[in-house]
């Protein structure tokens, strides 16, 4: 005789949410595989299998304890085991597939089918280890569709997990799988045909407060895994986030050593100027104390230029060793123009030696700007000396003009205008690209460093033509809110 | 301060001082004032040719790295304008000792 069994509701409501908390966590855990390298990259995959697997296994034991037989069932533990191992090698697999370097649609495929198996995988093995007054078979329709509906629902979840960092998304992913997981369950348990061989009492509605508690008990423990897991899964993005800004920054100072590099005759003569003031200076105050009498005032006027040129060169090695130096980052509030044009001071004689005329057209009611004053020196130096180099082939007059100027109501807007070889349209989507260089010998890094710098801080770096030649760059950052008046 | 005219001391011999860097030129002006030259400084070549210059015996002290026309095309204008004063280069990329290294060019 075929029996038909009930379900709690409220057990039926809970399994789905275990389905969908150990998807969040298990695409998450997942997540990590990708980035991670040798043993890192095994055990984020180990961890991103077994949650997956145990959140399967977990999900098919809360809902077969929301399910009522109007007979005694039983479980064969060593089947209910290999269930859960099945569940985990081969959502592992699926984990593996789709965490290459890599990604294809033929991947996301075969790693959507593994991980719709192993859900199918563990929800066979797991009625088959059923052990009691009833024979199980199955109707081929809904065994094809709960298979279809797992496999198809995984797939797309993982689509969505793995092309976006974004929480929503992910959230809507996790939701998927969890509906790929309880689905396929719920669809299989619609398969199954219990026919009983023993005596058959009325189904209960509700399930025994023993199962009920039982089911309780297997949730909470499966939720407090995965918010473990969660957590360790946010540690570790929190220091692959710090150990990305730290590369950044790496990145950054060595690209400011190689621009600063090809300026180095430029700042040796920037330091040399002063120190042969200070020479012929001393010289001077000498010849002037040997006159009989000694001309007292010409000597002091004499030290006193000296002092000021001694001063001049040792700014511009504090300038450049401020560079150079791989200092922290620290955000403070100061004036872009100081910076543009102590800019300039390190690559006028650049500039002379290549025939550019600098002029500026500085904004003088500028509000401070908001950042660290070496990354933001070091884009205008880019920028300066890019400038500088489109112009070194072209015929005169070689201009460049370095503006700012207050830019919508809460930024300043610093433009360096030239009048080089310019850029095409082609090359104006790819300046930014790493990699990508017109110099012949150039690395592409630059402007790819001044783009990421400009965005961390708030601001937008961008380049367009310049009329009748040349090219224009311009960056904004944020100042200062103004006032309320 | 870009030019300092000596006058009436037009029997003096004049060194004229061409240097875009001030303190280079001010500097050298007071070196040679210090020896009893009289000194005339100007920041360029066009400064120096558009100057009204007394006619007395000199030479140009001139910056070899000066933005605008070379020095040979200075020189070349100067030929030109009549105007005959040996130039000394002054190379001070190379030395900071200014004074050591100059070349003496006359014609």
């Amino acid at each position: 005789m075929v029996v038909t069994g009930t379900y709690d509701p409220y057990l039926v409501a809970l399994s789905i949410l275990v389905a969908s908390f150990a998807s969040y966590t298990a695409l998450d855990l997942g997540g990590h595989v990708g980035s991670a390298r040798g043993i890192a990259r095994r055990m984020w995959l180990v961890a991103a299998a077994i949650t997956m697997g145990g959140g399967i296994w977990s999900m098919h034991f809360v809902a077969m304890l929301a399910f009522n037989m109007p007979t005694p069932m039983s479980y064969d533990i060593e089947l209910t085991t290999l269930s859960l191992v099945v569940a985990i090698f081969v959502t592992g697999g699926g984990f593996y597939v789709i965490s290459r370097q890599s990604a294809s649609p033929l991947r996301l495929v075969l790693s959507g089918i593994l991980m719709g198996l192993g859900i199918a995988a563990m929800h066979y093995t797991g009625m088959a280890a059923m052990r009691g007054h009833a024979e199980l078979s199955y109707g081929p329709l809904f065994v094809a569709l709960s298979l279809v509906i797992a496999i198809g629902a995984s797939t797309v979840a993982l689509w969505l997990a793995f092309r976006t960092t974004d929480l929503g998304q992910k959230l809507v992913a996790a939701v998927v799988m969890g509906l790929a997981i309880s689905g396929m369950h719920y669809t299989a348990m619609r398969a199954a045909i219990f026919t009983a061989n023993g005596p058959v009492h009325e189904a209960q509605v509700n399930a025994s407060r023993d199962q009920t508690n039982l089911a309780l008990a297997v949730a909470g423990i499966t939720f407090i895994i995965l918010a473990c897991a969660s957590v360790a899964s946010l540690f570790e993005r929190k220091r692959a986030e710090d150990a990305l800004r730290q590369a950044q920054m790496d990145l950054a100072r060595v690209t400011r050593l190689i621009t600063l590099g090809e300026l180095t005759a430029s700042i040796a003569h920037e330091i040399n100027q002063p120190l042969a003031g200070v020479v012929s200076s001393g010289n001077a105050c000498l010849r002037w104390l040997a006159h009989q009498p000694p001309e007292l005032e010409k000597a002091r006027l004499s030290v006193e230029r000296l002092i000021k040129d001694g001063n001049r060169a040792s700014e511009v090695i504090l300038r450049v060793r401020a560079l150079v130096k791989g200092a922290p980052q620290r955000k403070t509030w100061w004036n872009i123009n100081e910076t543009i044009l102590e800019v300039i001071a390190l690559t006028r004689s650049e500039a002379q030696r290549s025939g550019v005329s600098i002029e500026t057209h500085l904004s003088s009611d500028l509000p401070p700007v908001l950042g660290d004053r070496i990354q933001l020196q070091q884009v205008i130096l880019n920028l300066l000396v890019n400038a500088i180099e489109a112009m070194s082939e072209v015929d005169e007059p070689r201009e460049l003009l370095v503006g700012s100027r207050k830019h919508e109501s809460n930024s300043v807007l610093v433009a360096v205008r030239d009048s080089g070889t310019g850029l095409d349209l082609g090359s104006l989507d790819h300046v930014f690209d790493a990699f990508y260089t017109t110099k012949p010998d150039g690395m592409g890094m630059g402007l790819a460093i001044c783009r990421s710098i400009i965005e961390a801080h708030g601001g937008r770096l961008w380049a367009t033509p310049n009329d009748p030649r040349g090219a224009v760059f311009q960056f904004s950052v944020p100042t200062r809110q103004e006032e309320a008046s | 301060m870009t030019q300092t005219v000596a006058i009436g001391r037009t029997e003096q011999p004049v060194v004229f001082v061409i240097d875009d860097d001030a303190s280079v030129r001010e500097s050298v002006e007071d070196l040679l004032r210090s020896v009893g030259l009289g000194v005339e400084s100007f920041a360029s070549t066009q400064e120096f040719v558009q100057s009204k210059r007394p006619d007395t015996p000199g030479c140009i002290v001139l910056d070899v790295r000066l933005p605008g026309p070379s020095g040979l095309e200075f020189q070349r204008t100067l030929i030109e304008s009549n105007i005959h004063l040996p130039i000394i280069y002054q190379r001070s990329r190379r030395h900071s000792h200014v004074g050591a290294g100059n070349e003496i060019r006359g014609h």
